[in-house]
């Protein structure tokens, strides 16, 4: 099935946030697919909070549209949208039980007293909270209360659900158990979820895809895979991954690679910058780099110092310092002998391998 | 898709939250700004023509009498400010180092008298401070004095009585600012090399300041509308400018004059609110940090700081008490308990004089009996004045309750430019001298034919109230978390539900506090009912005065006591919900 089949469950036409001379999101349009996962990503003040809640109806956008299901919901009160939003700090009602909790969204929906019992058993019974109905959220741990904003929202079975940072406040362990869990729910429920997060690992883990943003601006959407393997930005070819920077300028394309010069020399790499002119930069992701010389015409070199090592239990990193300075960092494949500080080490890596964005 | 007309925004009128203050500041303009601008016009114009005039200013300019009354007042204000703060302040530092568990029940000794009718404790003071009251037949049984002391009917009698009116106000609003305080700063201090009287007075007290001088002015400007202390516990040369003002308007009928006096009354309440407002911020009033303000750099504050060196040089050899552990303990328990006793003890006296057989207030009393309490029960006047006050209490909590909890709602989701006029003139009724207001209330009410009617007295008493309904309502929602809204909003809940289900529920301990305040103020209330309640039907505050100017007996002791108990029920009713 390709992407033009799936039908659009969300469309964003140039949607912008403006608070007085300040801009949140710069006109922005996008499409969300029906049942698919989409992640935005980006540091704080990208714009990505913003975003969803004009999504959700928490923020009025200053100009642009949102059609849902081709209807158009721009001014549509929050309350009336039937999304489901699993808050920061998950927003659970301090006086209502976890049970009063999860039933509050069906009480507005004016379900039956039955109804709504068996659907909060249901829905606990899913996120393993069955034990912990009458309790309130103030006597659960934090990964529990999480569980239970998250059965707070499944339960009323939303077609499209956001989620603001709702891993944010729990530790390494168990934010990695609440991934797994979550897309577990997503699949189960099969819905649409826009999922907010500043953690580039989290994306990669939980995407169908990611929306890179920066400076309240997209600058890249695509699978996990898409923007990992083809960065088409320098912000998203670091905030995704670690990739070694080499800074330079354009030096002619044949369309579909480029060359740059930097400091260092002149190297190939798949042209994917959008700006043809000026300040460009070749990329090259740590695991493409290999220590030794080849004079294969498929590969780039450079040469440089040693200047540290640095041990991460996988692998070992090597970290080598370019005469201009600049720092690559290499993996020390197994099988090598670990070179000693300060000796010089020439790397190569495949063109193929290397990307040249803006 | 192509669609690419534009979409007009949905044309619905949205009212802002800030609406949500209109009604109080509806009725407050009506019954609080116009009223008091009318008394300020009536003090500069003509009773005949209707024109300008100095007349009446020149009057009390050309009267020495006049001059003496406002001289007094302000001694006694500031000599109550004075001991009110001074003798709160280790009262307050007590308390505020206490864990918050333990400190809302010891506060409880400090609201106790807070809340108990200013009539109550008068009234126990004349009982204990007479020729024949209980200290002096303590004191002359015990061989201490010879012949009975005067206590009453002079300054002593009004300082003693005004301090202990005015301490727990002091003591409350020192409170929560020294519980502001990070207790980690003198810590750091220490490890500096500070010792205990640097670490005080270079740190602590600076720190303290803002809610020093809040309390200095509350305790002032309330001071200086007093009447019921200096009018029982004074003689004539105590007597207060809002006595004169009473005189002037219930029994002289001379309107212009009294309007003068009470416009000085404003005025220097102003002056004193202003000078407090250019240094420490109103905030601070309100519970609120005086992060607005930056200290600055004037020579006010070198002096200011020059002085505190000099204090802690002064007080640093009693540092050396300080070696042998537990030894400051010890002290530092005396004087609160001394104070505590100071605060509580005087209000108790009244409990033997209510079962007293004899029909003097005569202590101890010869018999025990249930008469007085009796006399109270059967007696209609006395029985249609507590229904009354009860009525009217009920209606001035719901009214004060719903108009003063709205405006804060108001003021916490708005950031209109409007905010910090709504906010001054939400606490305005606090400030400004009741005596004022209630003179402006008679004579709007005059006009409207409200006089002597429950509905006068529940607009009088919904007004005084509004500023601690504001106040208690604003305080649970500084800390209300509105993402709750949003979350509820997402879930499907419209604004009402939000309301009843979500945002009520968790400001209930707020708002019950905020409802059972403004009863108390209303039942309490004197001043407006002394105005308005008219001649027979009288509410229960009004009929005490009444009964203390013709005689004082033992059945005034009796009420006392009722009056007590359901305050004091009240309190615990509040402190308990508000946990």
């Amino acid at each position: 099935m390709t992407a033009d089949q799936q039908q659009a469950k969300l469309v964003l036409e140039g949607l912008s946030k403006q608070y007085g001379n300040f801009t949140a999101l710069e006109p922005t349009s996008l499409t969300v697919r029906n049942g698919e996962f989409l992640t935005l990503l980006g540091p704080s003040g990208s714009g990505k909070t913003t975003l969803l809640q004009m999504v959700a109806g928490l923020a009025e956008p200053s100009a642009g549209r949102l059609l849902v299901d081709g209807a158009d919901w721009t001014y549509r009160p929050v309350n009336e949208r039937g999304m489901g939003m699993v808050f920061q700090h998950y927003a659970l009602f301090p006086h209502m039980t976890v049970a009063e909790n999860v039933a509050f969204p069906l009480q507005m929906r004016k379900l039956s007293a039955a109804e709504v019992r068996s659907r909060i058993e249901e829905t606990l019974r899913k996120v393993q909270l069955e034990k912990f109905s009458h309790r309130f959220p103030k006597e659960l741990s934090g990964g529990q209360q999480q569980r239970v904003a998250l059965a707070r929202c499944f339960v009323f079975n939303p077609n499209v659900i956001l989620m603001d940072e709702p891993l944010g406040a729990l530790d390494k362990a168990l934010r990695e158990h609440m991934q797994l869990e979550i897309r577990r729910l997503h699949k189960e429920y099969a819905t649409t979820v826009i999922y907010v997060t500043h953690d580039q690992e989290e994306a990669l883990v939980m995407s169908d895809r990611i929306c890179v943003m920066n400076h309240a601006r997209v600058e890249q959407l695509g699978s996990p895979h898409q923007i990992y393997a083809n960065p088409e930005t320098l912000f998203a070819a670091t905030f995704i991954g670690h990739s070694n920077v080499l800074k330079g300028k354009r030096d002619g394309s044949d369309g579909e690679f480029a060359r740059v010069r930097t400091a260092g020399g002149t190297f190939c790499g798949r042209d994917m910058s959008r700006n043809q002119a000026g300040e460009v930069a070749l990329v090259v992701r740590p695991e493409h780099m290999r220590i030794g010389e080849t004079t294969s015409a498929e590969f780039d070199s450079v040469r440089g110092r040693l200047t540290d090592l640095v041990y991460v239990g996988v692998e070992t990193r090597l970290l080598v310092a370019l005469p201009d300075d600049s720092i690559l960092t290499l993996r020390h494949d197994a099988a090598g002998e670990i070179p000693s500080i300060g000796q010089e080490i020439v790397t190569h890596w495949p063109k193929a391998a290397a990307r040249v964005v803006a | 898709m192509s669609i690419s007309h534009a979409n007009p925004r949905p044309a619905a009128v949205r009212l802002g939250p800030i609406w949500l203050a209109v009604p109080a500041i509806a009725l407050l303009a009506v019954f609080f700004l116009f009223p008091m601008a009318r008394l300020f016009v009536l003090g500069i114009q003509d009773g005949a023509t209707g024109g300008l005039t100095t007349e009446h200013y020149q009057r009390l300019l050309t009267t020495p009498v006049y001059w003496s009354i406002l001289g007094i007042t302000f001694r006694i204000a500031i000599l109550t400010a004075v001991f009110s703060v001074l003798l709160g302040y280790p009262l307050a530092l007590w308390l505020s180092r206490m864990h918050s568990s333990r400190q809302t029940i010891m506060a409880l000794l400090v609201l106790l008298p807070f809340w108990t009718s200013y009539l109550v404790k008068t009234f126990a003071w004349m009982i204990l401070l007479g020729n024949r009251g209980v200290l002096n037949t303590l004191f002359m049984d015990i061989g201490l004095l010879d012949r009975p002391l005067r206590m009453m009917y002079n300054e002593l009698g009004v300082i003693i009585g005004m301090v202990h009116a005015m301490m727990p106000l002091a003591v409350l609003t020192m409170l929560p600012v020294m519980n502001g305080i990070d207790k980690r700063l003198t810590l750091a201090a220490g490890t500096m090399g500070a010792g205990r009287s640097e670490r005080f007075w270079l740190v602590y007290f600076p720190l303290s300041v803002p809610g020093v001088a809040a309390a200095g002015l509350l305790t002032f400007i309330t001071s200086l509308g007093f009447f019921i202390v200096p009018a029982f516990l004074g003689g004539r040369g105590q007597t207060m400018l809002a006595q004169t003002i009473i005189t002037q308007v219930q029994e002289l009928v001379n309107w212009a004059f009294a309007a003068v006096l009470a416009s000085l009354m404003v005025v220097a309440a102003l002056v004193a609110i202003w000078i407090y407002n250019r240094f420490f911020g109103l905030s601070t009033i309100s519970g609120g940090g005086s992060d607005s303000t930056t200290p600055g750099n004037g020579p006010l504050r070198v002096a200011g700081q020059k002085i505190l060196r000099t204090m802690a040089i002064l007080s640093r050899p009693f540092d050396r008490f300080d070696t042998r552990p537990g030894a400051t303990e010890r002290g530092f328990r005396l004087y609160p308990v001394l104070m505590l006793t100071f605060l509580i003890a005087p209000i108790f006296v009244v409990f033997p004089i209510a079962f007293t057989s004899a029909s003097s207030l005569q202590f101890p009393p010869p018999g025990y009996s249930l008469r007085w309490f009796e006399q109270y029960l059967t007696s209609p006047v006395w029985l249609s004045a507590t229904l009354r006050s009860f009525g009217v209490a009920f209606a001035t909590a719901l009214f004060a309750t719903v108009l003063g909890g709205l405006a804060a709602l108001a003021l916490a989701r708005s950031r209109s430019r409007w905010n910090g006029a709504i906010f001054a003139l939400m606490l305005a009724p606090m400030v400004v001298p009741r005596i004022v207001i209630a003179v402006g209330l008679f004579y709007l009410m005059a006009q409207l034919g409200l006089v002597a009617t429950n509905t006068g007295l529940v607009i009088g008493h919904t007004l005084l109230a509004i500023p601690y309904c504001f106040i208690t309502v604003g305080a649970v929602l500084k800390s209300y978390d509105w993402r709750l809204n949003q979350a509820a909003e997402t879930l499907g809940a419209g604004r009402l539900t939000i309301l009843r289900r979500v945002t009520l529920p968790l400001l209930r301990g707020g708002v019950i506090s905020a409802a059972l305040f403004a009863f108390v103020t209303s039942f309490d209330e004197l001043t407006v009912a002394i105005f308005i309640s008219g001649g027979l039907k009288t509410t229960l505050p009004k009929q005490m005065w009444d009964d203390m100017f013709l005689q004082l007996n033992p059945t005034l002791a009796a009420v006392s006591v009722v009056v007590m108990l359901l305050v004091m029920l009240i309190l615990l009713a509040a402190q308990k919900i508000q946990k």
